[in-house]
């Protein structure tokens, strides 16, 4: 066997050249507290000794060591081993860390299926890795006889080296191998991790846990670490803008606020108590603003999980209040959230609980809570993947004499709107208390007969016996209460909720379509946050973050990453060029807006698909399940980027870019204008960036770092340079690259 | 694989059918079996010489079919106005049967049923609804219509929990299912869609669009392995102006030339990611289709100023452009949102009585359009809908609503319709009629004993109502079988409401 030379000699140097930065670094920062190197490296599937193809072998020719290069040659729909190195496995990686490629000579790609890894014995810098040679999705269809592939492996968000394989006895036609060199076996460990770029990680970082990076967050991150930013971050005060505390109005607006149209002051009144504006805007000044970013991220992702819309929910204070419930529990206990959330007014209202009593039921908040908020509809491995009966049929978690039993539950809760009842202290005269709890108003709409819940094995309350004592209105409420909580924990020790959870809570922060091996391990904090407590969101909140999936300053994995929703698509934007409130012409905003802007522009959410705090149904903006179309990759948030709102994303960074949203004063006519602050970007660094380098470069790379973490391709920047090698000025120079960069697919989406 | 999975990929015969064991298989971990590709389809040979569209309406969380159509006679044989009746005029539910608009149903001996009485003439309506269509043949109801696989009675379904449609009674199980067909196992993909994916080469071969246009964005139906849908907004945008960029109309000097290209550029690179390449996909089809669409000839009838009508209103203006985009075969999507009625289902603007103002009103005003154009035989109007509601209302009074169920009545509007009647097939033992009986408990229900709901297992099937729209629009046997695998179950795939 050959000695090692995975890669061209000019390759090598980059790498020494890198360490070398890398040291530099190190020993600059050497006072401040720096984590570990989250760099994953990067897989190397090895080839023969003097050829890019595959070091191959079929399961039952395999002896268990490397094997010679052989004529075997490998049928589609059959099994083959492979032999990946430059990987350290932690104990619990598995099959399920991996991910396989293949691609034909139309171009057509598959993703095989990995169904083993094995370490070698002597060689144990070295795992063979058992495929079928068959896409499980089917999706571009599979791979044919008598074709040639090349084929690559994925872990952790990063790709391997690509190899030749053969399919059938004819050597097929195979797709360009041009820049492929020779892998063979090392014959030692390589140690290599790839490229690692702290800036890089950090900014990605930041672009995953909180509304967009800033130089500032990014300075700080610098000094402390990623692991100590987060404790700070569980630690801060919040919200940083104090929540809109519109008092409770009647549910009718002609009631609460006097006919519409019939004065300034009616209308404002209206625009402040029955209106998204005030939520919208106070939830985008804190994105912009905040200083509790991580757990306005977290929150905000709690709320497409457990989905209220203010489209029902129209009251400024209904939706504060429930709000306020995803912020207070955003890094307690989920358990805390299930209990706070049943009897949350606005969810009982958005799904019905308020109206369900044991003579009239209503099923929808039972069936929601277990489908969407805990359990979901299958069972679940610990890693996401679905249970298979002997059939190979997905396993519901539930039916619907389930969902009936459990309705019984859930039956004979209202809002508190008694004013001389000390459990209800925010009740108020004439409106609906949408601020306490609900309550027991009339605990004989409670239902007392027994309940059968989930019987999974260990699980707590699996029945709950009829009420013995309910003479009384205190017993009968004491036994609601009971019922409820008891019910509430049958569901919490479901195993389903860890890996349904914590895979959600990936899709929302990190990436759509996360590896088995990362759902499990978040799964695993779920479960136990290493001192015993399940479902402690601290500990789930580092395991998505500091994950080795999500962590490392690039990720090469092709379908790794998630596309920004349009609310994270303008806020990262913004927030990369110090946002600030919009000048009209030449005034200048009056001085109470403090050069911030109000975050006022829902109109622009909504042409690019997202009404803030307005998801159409309990489905959320875009469903967890929703397939990147012509792919087979899950992508939510592509369920919101159609032919007319992929435009509009473009058009309206091409508002803020070139132009802005002005400020309106207040006149007689319009006294409480609804722009009263606008919003812009400050272009004053990115011109000064240009004046000092015409020729864009130092402009571009800036961009690069800043919003693209680094890895814009030298092709993106050619072509940006191209657009702005124009005799204008300094400021429509920086424009249009801003615009470009903020407006391309590579940025949209968050990889 | 197991004998089922054998005997299954034998029925359905095709590619199609691995592709739905296939699909999530990933996420099952499933390992199955070879599946040829889809593309390697039957060609049909020749380009259609006429147009021809079908335009679907989804009423998303659940229509009531059971308010929308109800018995008007008092033949004691079948479900009659007093079966109606007793179960729901107790909570306020029921419609006084004096309101109905009566239909004559020659399929049940002409027996009268009656509309909702929104589906007629309203206070303030812009035409006279879709109630006289009925009486001049263009307007018919597959009734007691949903998800299935395979046909059963209540007993089997009892008896057979494998036979059911997966997760019934959620929303999103559901709605998937009403939009792919496929009641069996989910797969990303529409029958819409897959109606695209086989025909849009040989049938539109100059189209300058997408052969699914969506005025209700890229939802399942839309989606199929090659066909991406068309999304565009409703009428309250000009249609030359529903896929413009205003980095490209506001001007026209080398700078922003040189932008605009670098934007399209742009698109070409980086594509080794599969999400970037995705991406710019969807803005490459959008600047297409904004080409082929910078002029338009506005409409002539008047539509309602309605979310539904400014979407069909859209839809019509497409229609009207059919000779320029030089496109013989149209799907078009459109939605109606607000059905889920658990509670205030007569009330307010949301209430199913709203809703129904809504759709009546929009399908006239684009039923008149068609004829303004000369399309009435061309074009075809049908709806879907999760699923039904339950016969027994939850809540009472004011607040009365109903809860989900199976089951439910869709309507179909157009030239080409054998208007005038009800379709569908009766229970899978041969016995009752097509119209369920309405009877808490009975044997069309799926509940049993005092609990019972009201929920009908569906004696026709979604694949049935879709196999029939689809023959008509242009597919053959095998491009049938393909898109709808699980046809075959039913004893037939053409429910006769469409003229050959």
């Amino acid at each position: 066997m050959k000695g090692f030379s995975p890669f061209s000699v000019t390759e090598r140097a980059k790498y020494t050249v890198f360490w070398l930065t890398a040291l530099l670094f190190c020993s600059a920062s050497a006072v401040t507290a720096q984590d570990e190197n989250f760099e994953s490296s990067d897989p190397v599937l090895i080839s023969e000794a003097d050829s890019v193809k595959a070091l191959a072998v079929k399961p039952e020719s395999w002896r268990g060591g490397l094997p010679a290069p052989n004529a075997e040659y490998f049928s589609p729909g059959s099994r083959v081993i492979v032999f990946v190195t430059n990987v350290a496995l932690a104990a619990d990686e598995g099959a399920n860390a991996f991910r396989a490629f293949a691609e034909d000579a139309r171009g057509k790609k598959f993703r095989l299926t990995v169904e083993n890894v094995q370490q070698l014995k002597k060689q144990d810098w070295i795992y063979a890795l058992t495929l079928q040679i068959a896409d499980a999705n089917g999706y571009n269809g599979q791979p044919l006889e008598n074709s040639g592939v090349l084929i690559n492996v994925s872990w952790r968000g990063n790709v391997s080296n690509r190899v030749k394989l053969s399919l059938g006895k004819e050597v097929g036609k195979f797709p360009d191998t041009t820049g492929l060199t020779p892998t063979p076996a090392p014959s030692a460990r390589l140690n290599q991790t790839s490229l690692y770029s702290p800036v890089g990680d950090r900014r990605r970082f930041i672009e995953q846990a909180t509304f967009g990076p800033t130089d500032a967050l990014d300075a700080r991150l610098r000094r402390i670490g990623l692991r100590r930013w987060i404790e700070e971050e569980f630690a801060k005060p919040y919200p940083s803008i104090p929540y809109p505390n519109f008092p409770l109005k009647p549910f009718d607006g002609t009631q609460g606020c006097g006919v519409y149209d019939s004065s300034p002051e009616v209308n404002l009144c209206h625009r402040n108590h029955y209106w998204g504006y005030n939520n919208q805007k106070w939830m985008v000044q804190e994105a912009l603003y905040g200083d509790d970013q991580l757990r306005r991220r977290v929150s905000w992702a709690l709320h497409q999980i457990w989905v209220v819309s203010q489209s029902t929910v129209y009251q400024q204070r209904w939706m504060q209040e429930y709000i306020e419930i995803l912020d207070r529990n955003a890094f307690g206990n989920y358990r805390d959230l299930m209990t706070e959330m049943t009897l949350s007014p606005a969810m009982g209202e958005y799904l019905d609980m308020v109206r369900s009593t044991k003579a009239n039921p209503n099923e929808n908040y039972p069936r929601e809570l277990l489908q969407l908020f805990s359990v979901g509809l299958y069972k679940l491995n610990q890693d996401g993947t679905l249970q298979l009966d002997g059939q190979g049929n997905r396993i519901p978690t539930y039916d619907q004499d389930k969902i009936n039993q459990f309705t019984k539950v859930f039956t004979g809760w209202s809002q508190c709107n008694s004013g001389n009842n000390p459990a209800c202290p925010n009740a108020v005269v004439n409106a609906p208390n949408f601020i306490d709890p609900m309550y027991l108003n009339f605990p004989n709409d409670h239902d007392q007969t027994a309940k059968t819940l989930f019987d999974y094995a260990g699980a707590p309350n699996q029945t709950i016996p009829a009420c013995t004592n309910c003479t009384t209105d205190a017993n009968r409420r004491a036994y609601a209460t009971d019922s409820l909580n008891k019910t509430l924990d049958n569901i919490f020790y479901h195993p389903n909720v860890a890996p349904y959870i914590g895979k959600l809570l990936i899709q929302h922060l990190v990436t759509s379509d996360p590896s088995p091996a990362y759902v499990g391990r978040v799964a695993a904090a779920f479960n136990n946050n290493g001192a015993g407590v399940r479902g402690d969101m601290k500990a789930v909140i580092r395991a998505v973050l500091l994950d080795p999936e999500a962590r490392g300053s690039r990720k090469t994995d092709p379908t790794y990453g998630k596309l920004r929703e349009p609310l994270q698509h303008l806020t990262n934007f913004l927030r990369a060029f110090k946002v600030r409130a919009g000048r009209n012409g030449t005034n200048s905003p009056p001085a109470a807006c403090q050069n911030r802007s109000d975050g006022v522009f829902d109109w622009v959410t909504r042409e690019m698909g997202q009404e803030i705090w307005g998801p159409p149904t309990v489905f959320n903006y875009f469903p967890p399940d929703y397939v990147v179309p012509g792919t087979d990759i899950l992508g939510p948030e592509f369920a919101v980027n159609n032919t007319g709102t992929s435009f509009s994303r473009i058009n309206q960074i091409f508002f803020f870019s070139f132009g802005n949203i002005a400020f309106s004063p207040s006149t007689t006519a319009d006294p409480y204008p609804y722009v009263p602050c606008g919003t812009e970007i400050d272009l004053t660094e990115p011109t000064a960036w240009m004046t000092a380098d015409p020729t864009g470069n130092t402009l571009i790379e800036n961009l690069n770092t800043k919003m693209m973490h680094g890895t814009m391709s030298e092709a993106m920047k050619a072509k940006i340079r191209a657009a702005i090698n124009f005799s204008v000025s300094a400021d429509q120079k920086a424009k249009q690259a801003i615009f470009l960069v903020a407006t391309s697919s590579q940025y949209q989406i968050q990889r | 694989m197991d004998e089922n999975r054998r005997e299954f990929l034998k029925k359905s015969g095709c590619a199609l059918s691995m592709l739905a064991l296939a699909t999530q298989a990933r996420h099952f971990g499933l390992m199955s079996a070879m599946a040829q590709t889809i593309d390697e389809k039957t060609q049909d040979a020749g380009v259609p010489s006429d147009y021809r569209a079908l335009v679907c309406i989804l009423l998303a969380g659940g229509n009531d079919g059971n308010n929308m159509i109800v018995p008007n006679h008092s033949d004691a044989n079948i479900s009659n106005y007093a079966a109606y009746s007793a179960t729901r005029a107790a909570q306020g539910l029921a419609i006084p049967q004096a309101q109905l608009l009566p239909v004559a149903v020659p399929r049940l001996g002409n027996l009268t049923y009656g509309l909702h009485p929104n589906l007629g003439t309203v206070a303030g309506g812009v035409n006279n609804g879709i109630h006289e269509l009925w009486a001049q043949g263009k307007l018919a109801a597959v009734v007691n219509v949903g998800n299935l696989i395979r046909p059963m009675t209540k007993a089997q379904y009892i008896s057979n929990p494998a036979w059911r449609p997966y997760q019934l009674f959620s929303h999103s199980d559901q709605i998937q299912q009403q939009q792919t067909s496929r009641s069996d196992s989910p797969v990303p993909i529409g029958w819409g869609g897959k109606i695209a994916d086989r025909i849009h080469a040989s049938d539109n071969p100059n189209g300058r669009i997408s052969m699914i246009t969506s005025i209700a964005g890229t939802q399942l139906f839309t989606l199929g392995q090659s066909t991406t849908p068309l999304a565009i907004r409703d009428s309250g945008t000009p249609l030359n102006e529903a896929l413009i960029l205003y980095s490209k109309t506001c001007c026209n000097d080398p700078f922003s030339n040189a932008r605009n290209a670098a934007l399209a550029e742009l698109r070409t690179v980086d594509l080794d990611s599969q999400l970037v390449g995705a991406a710019s996909h969807i803005t490459n089809q959008a600047q297409i289709a904004g080409n082929a669409l910078s002029t338009f000839q506005e409409v002539t009838a008047t539509f309602p100023n309605t979310n539904l009508g400014r979407q069909l209103k859209q839809v019509a203006r497409v229609i009207k452009k059919r000779g320029d985009l030089s496109i013989n075969r149209q799907v078009f999507f459109v939605e109606l949102g607000g059905f889920d009625t658990h509670q205030n289902q007569l009330n307010g603007q949301n209430g199913q009585n709203a809703l129904l103002v809504q759709l009546s009103q929009a399908m006239r005003a684009f039923y008149d359009e068609m004829g303004a154009q000369g399309m009435q035989n061309k074009v075809t109007a049908f709806t879907l809908s999760d699923f039904g509601r339950t016969m027994n209302p939850s809540g009472v009074g004011g607040n009365v609503g109903t809860d989900h169920a199976w089951g439910s009545h869709s309507l179909v509007m157009g030239g080409a319709v054998m208007g005038g009647d009800f379709y569908g097939s009766t229970r899978a033992d041969g016995t009752g009629n097509i119209f369920p009986t309405l009877q808490l408990g009975g044997p069309d229900d799926i509940d049993s004993g005092s609990g019972a709901r009201g929920r009908w297992l569906p004696t026709t099937s979604v694949e049935q109502y879709a196999g029939t729209l689809a023959r008509w629009f242009g597919l053959n046997d095998a491009d049938l079988a393909a898109v709808f695998p699980n046809i075959v179950n039913f004893p037939n795939n053409n429910l006769g409401f469409m003229m050959p």
